[in-house]
């Protein structure tokens, strides 16, 4: 597993913008999912048809405006930690501290806790991240 | 031939993953709705199963058995789950020593 810290830079499409010339607030929403997907890819894993990762809450602070140009969304696994993840536990959700950020700026415009919760698609019941990390790595 | 012991250990492990005190959880026998609406620490269903996963990953490293609760239903009393734990200990310790 990657503990650490991952970075994606994406550009601020016109279109991301609403009435006062700043990013949407729903469309932040979207830059924290494409950097989790780009965080998953870091890792080896591929998301399959079965077990699938799904939002079970986001706690989000919007701190400052984010105009045109581009924004850093900085990805990190929160929980569980290092020292928690045990391969031969069972758990049931991963929180993703996730904050984006503007160039050359240290603190974040939007800084986010996003709760993830694992699913057997078929089955519609919850999986063990154990059991979403052995279905989705392909090359661990 | 049940382990004695265990029972008070889940009561403890379990009420310390939910934040709150055994007398809390056990003394009213709270539904697990009632747990999830009560604890500091859980939002929803997902939260709930984590602290089962934690109380469960205790037990695995302290006692070497490892218990997989089955879903049960949001009205479910606690002491129901408590049970069923106990039992499910005992099932998988019997089938660990076989």
């Amino acid at each position: 597993m990657f503990f650490g810290e991952s970075r994606l830079t994406l550009p601020v499409r016109p279109n991301d913008l609403d009435a006062l010339g700043h990013v949407n607030n729903a469309v932040a929403l979207e830059y924290l999912e494409a950097a989790r997907w780009d965080w998953l890819g870091r890792q080896g894993l591929v998301h399959g048809d079965r077990m699938i990762a799904v939002v079970a809450r986001t706690e989000i602070d919007y701190l400052a405006e984010i105009p045109r140009g581009q924004v850093e969304v900085r990805t990190a696994l929160e929980s569980p930690t290092a020292e928690e993840f045990d391969e031969d536990d069972i758990t049931f959700r991963a929180r993703f501290r996730q904050r984006l950020h503007l160039p050359e700026v240290d603190r974040p415009a939007v800084d986010a806790l996003v709760t993830v919760a694992f699913l057997d698609a078929a089955q519609r019941c919850l999986v063990s991240m154990q059991d979403f990390l052995t279905a989705s790595a392909v090359s661990r | 031939m049940v382990t004695p012991e265990v029972e008070p250990y889940i009561r403890q492990k379990f009420a310390e993953n939910a934040g709150l005190t055994e007398e809390q959880l056990f003394a009213a026998d709270a539904t697990l709705a009632d747990v999830i609406a009560t604890s500091p620490r859980m939002t929803n269903s997902i939260d709930l199963m984590e602290a089962f996963a934690r109380t469960a990953n205790a037990l695995r490293k302290d006692y070497g058995v490892r218990v997989r609760l089955p879903a049960l239903p949001l009205d479910t009393p606690i002491s129901t789950v408590l049970k069923t734990f106990l039992e499910e200990f005992e099932r998988q310790k019997k089938e660990a020593a076989a």
